[in-house]
């Protein structure tokens, strides 16, 4: 049963609180609680992640605000309106993942066909219909059937119909799965742009890379629990490693920077050094009085992809622990 | 326009069209139509079927080919099929030929094969919808689950209705064209196989969003057919069996002249408990299920009543051991038919001239040399004196002192020893002999006459309403998945 305790808050696109969800196993299976009191808010024009590895409860919490998944309880909203209601997805597009579109349709009789769906008149779509087509590279292949399709080109045509009544949210689950690297690129251009428009993105992917470049914040989520949200500045912070890209006397740094900083080694283009921020002003003027020519000085950063592992894996042995602490007991 | 700047400036209001709904709704049913395999076949055949009326056409004279190319006998067209002549032939030869070969084509083939076809084409369209993946891609868009689930149920009669179309009115318009016969009536059964596909394509649409697998809902549909099939061939066998034994006991009640043996007790008072059982479940499914049978009944019942060939049965009179059978027709016309089979007309016995402005009673005897003779009084006056008339002859033990004219004759005088009322059976009495079980319903599917159980407007409304609680049921179903 789905319960509504508090209001929506206002201006925010999406907001969920204490979401939880429960699949029911046959008649009296136990199931699995696949949300375990979910929150949060995501605010206009963000491009939101959403990581988590598999059956962490990414696409469940989508479904719900999409109102393809009953049986929940919390709150969810859509632009403040309740999640689940046709009125709420008016203005949402959505590209599932593994999706199937109609294979008796062409790329364009698709864009027709969910234009109208989203209500769209048939003179609207037929001005937007040959651009959204031009923007996702598949003018050419508009009038195939979607049979024909590469997996590629169903996922640009995917894409194009989630975007084909200018929705103001898009959920995107996994838009670049099988699409080649100009292909991502492509997709990456596009949200890049929608951004720019003021649309909101929530994006769910396995690609932390990708997720790296094109979100604004990021939710790590696992077992239906939120284990961390912020920036992507926040998900991988600063490791104190600075690395220096040298253009000559990679014989000679070692031992010139060795007296001025702990912790220096030589990497195959320079060296890595932990420092302070304010000892880099020196060792830059050591190796610059020595001449030794520098290309590039960058602080190094954790990857997104060793913090979610570091956050899962620790995750991962707390509830074991607690599951073997509760056995013992 | 850049593609993805936006237009609309209206979102935080968004006026989303119904119309551009469910005209794409529609749009996208009939593309799904048009793309299949199955339905690019059969499209296939009934334009071969269309184009060979077109070219074959049935004239009184003979068969002519390519419009007079080629002329053949009928004697000779028939025997190239391996067929022997004679059994066609008279004034409308050319009528009995197009008339058995639509017949052939529409109830027979398109109502049974055709059928079968459709529903295998177009069994598949609820449940591919409700994969995950399309249905996800569908279901996330501001459309009703409901009406994505008509929008199916709507493809399937499209399948079926574009079919129908070109075979019924390119049947109809070759065969005006090359045999230069026309029977509007005809077009009667596009409608009917329309009415069925609906039916069948409401247990498709159940057993698809129930199942959710294209080949669990094709076996169901096709049993669920079979199923109400033979729910109401069982039951209208048990109600002609059970006729036949309350007919025989009143008869034999009134040959013994012992009223103990023409028994008014229902047979099935007689049944055990388990038959009972059994007959009360066959009953309830009858009236509770979509009646696919009665469809091509239900269309000549149509076709006769627009075409005023439609006759009722009024009853049955017994006149020398012999029972007559009376009807009725559309233009007021009585109409006796004698055990040989052999009919014979009476006019209007409605008329709006005398005082009741009701319907005349029809007097009839067996005339001095044992032929049947009738008499429709053609007043009040008349009627009264007719009555009289036979009260008296029956007072004189006669019955069969002719002393007027005979029926057909507007002017007829006094009609004596007419049928005594004792002699009239009432229709559910009649004794029709070695009459099937088909011919049974037949004479018993009328309009206004008949109970519920043979009413063609109790049929036609039952099976809308049980087609329309399973598409409810499927709605109902659908809007409960989570995808």
């Amino acid at each position: 049963m789905t319960t509504t305790t508090t209001a929506p808050t206002p201006d925010l696109v999406l907001e969920v609180k204490n979401l939880r969800m429960r699949y029911r196993k046959g008649l009296f299976g136990k199931g699995f609680e696949a949300l375990r009191g979910v929150s949060l808010a995501v605010e206009p024009g963000s491009v939101f992640g959403l990581l988590g590895p598999n059956g962490a409860g990414k696409t469940t919490m989508i479904k719900i605000l999409l109102g393809l998944a009953g049986g929940w309880t919390g709150d969810a909203f859509l632009f403040g309106e309740r999640a689940g209601r046709a009125s709420s997805r008016t203005r949402v597009g959505y590209l599932p993942e593994a999706h199937r579109l109609p294979q008796y349709l062409t790329g364009r009789q698709v864009m027709q066909l969910f234009g109208g769906l989203c209500g769209r008149s048939p003179s609207w779509l037929k001005e937007r219909i040959p651009a959204l087509l031009d923007a996702v590279d598949m003018t050419e292949g508009a009038d195939r059937k979607v049979r024909e399709y590469s997996k590629g080109m169903q996922q640009r045509i995917g894409l194009a119909q989630a975007l084909i009544h200018e929705p103001r949210l898009i959920f995107l689950d996994e838009p670049t799965d099988g699409v080649d690297p100009v292909g991502r690129a492509k997709i990456r251009e596009i949200i890049a742009r929608l951004r720019e428009r003021g649309v909101t993105i929530f994006i769910n992917s396995h690609l932390l890379m990708e997720i790296e470049q094109m979100c604004d914040r990021i939710v790590i989520i696992d077992r239906g629990q939120i284990l961390k949200q912020g920036t992507v500045d926040d998900l991988t912070p600063d490791t104190g490693l600075v690395r220096f890209e040298l253009e000559s006397g990679l014989d000679r740094a070692e031992a010139l920077v060795t007296p001025l900083v702990a912790g220096v080694e030589t990497t195959p283009d320079g060296l890595r050094c932990r420092m302070r921020t304010e000892e880099t002003d020196r060792v830059i003027d050591a190796l610059r009085g020595a001449g030794i020519s520098i290309r590039a000085v960058s602080p190094e950063r954790q990857s997104l992809e060793s913090s979610f592992i570091d956050l899962v894996v620790a995750e991962n042995r707390r509830t074991s622990g607690a599951a073997t602490q509760g056995g013992a007991a | 326009m850049n593609a993805l700047d936006h237009t609309n400036t209206d979102f935080d209001d968004p006026n989303v069209s119904r119309g551009a709904i469910y005209r794409a709704l529609v749009r996208d049913a009939y593309l799904q139509v048009i793309d299949n395999a199955v339905f690019k076949v059969l499209l296939g055949l009934v334009l071969l079927m269309v184009a060979l009326t077109f070219v074959i056409g049935f004239r009184q004279d003979g068969v002519e080919v390519l419009f007079g190319m080629f002329k053949y006998d009928y004697e000779q067209f028939l025997g190239t099929f391996g067929f022997a002549f004679g059994v066609i032939g008279g004034d409308n030869t050319n009528e009995t030929i197009v008339r058995a070969i639509q017949n052939l084509f529409t109830t027979v083939i398109s109502g049974s094969f055709g059928a079968l076809f459709a529903v295998v084409a177009t069994s598949f369209f609820l449940p591919r919808m409700l994969e995950r993946g399309s249905a996800d891609t569908l279901f996330s868009k501001p459309v009703s689950r409901g009406a994505l689930v008509v929008s199916r149920y709507l493809a399937s009669l499209i399948f079926v209705s574009l079919l129908t179309v070109v075979l019924v009115l390119g049947m109809y318009l070759g065969f005006a064209v090359s045999s230069g016969y026309t029977n509007p009536e005809f077009l009667w059964s596009g409608p009917m196989l329309i009415y069925l596909f609906a039916i069948l394509s409401a247990f498709s649409t159940f057993w698809g969003a129930m199942t959710r697998s294209s080949i669990a809902t094709l076996l169901l549909t096709v049993l669920s057919w079979w199923g109400c099939v033979g729910v109401h061939g069982g039951w209208l066998i048990w109600e002609f069996v059970e006729h036949n034994e309350r007919v025989d006991s009143s008869i034999d009640g009134a040959r013994f002249d012992d009223p103990t043996l023409a028994t008014d007790t229902a047979a099935s008072d007689e049944y055990g408990p388990v038959v009972s059982v059994v007959r009360g479940v066959v009953e309830g499914l009858h009236y509770a299920l979509p009646k696919t049978g009665d469809a091509a009944q239900l269309t000549e019942l149509v076709r006769k009543t627009l075409h005023g060939e439609i006759r009722t049965l009024v009853g049955g009179v017994n006149m020398r051991n012999q029972m007559l059978q009376v009807y009725e027709q559309a233009d007021g016309a009585y109409v006796v038919v004698s055990p040989d089979g052999s009919e014979a007309l009476y006019p209007d016995a409605r008329g709006t001239d005398i005082e009741t402005g009701g319907r005349r009673p029809l007097f009839l005897r067996i005339g001095e040399d044992g032929s049947l003779e009738a008499w429709v009084p053609t007043s009040m006056r008349d009627m009264r004196r007719g009555r009289e008339e036979a009260e008296e002859a029956e007072a004189a033990g006669s019955d069969g002192e002719a002393d007027g004219e005979t029926a057909g004759d507007e002017t007829a005088a006094w009609p004596p020893s007419w049928t005594e009322p004792t002699d009239i059976v009432p229709p559910d009495e009649i004794d029709f002999g070695l009459e099937d079980p088909a011919t049974f319903l037949q004479r018993r599917f009328v309009w206004g006459q008949s109970d519920w159980g043979f009413s063609p407007i109790f049929s036609f409304l039952s099976s809308l309403l049980s087609s329309a609680v399973l598409v409810l049921l499927a709605i109902w179903r659908v809007r409960r998945i989570d995808f």
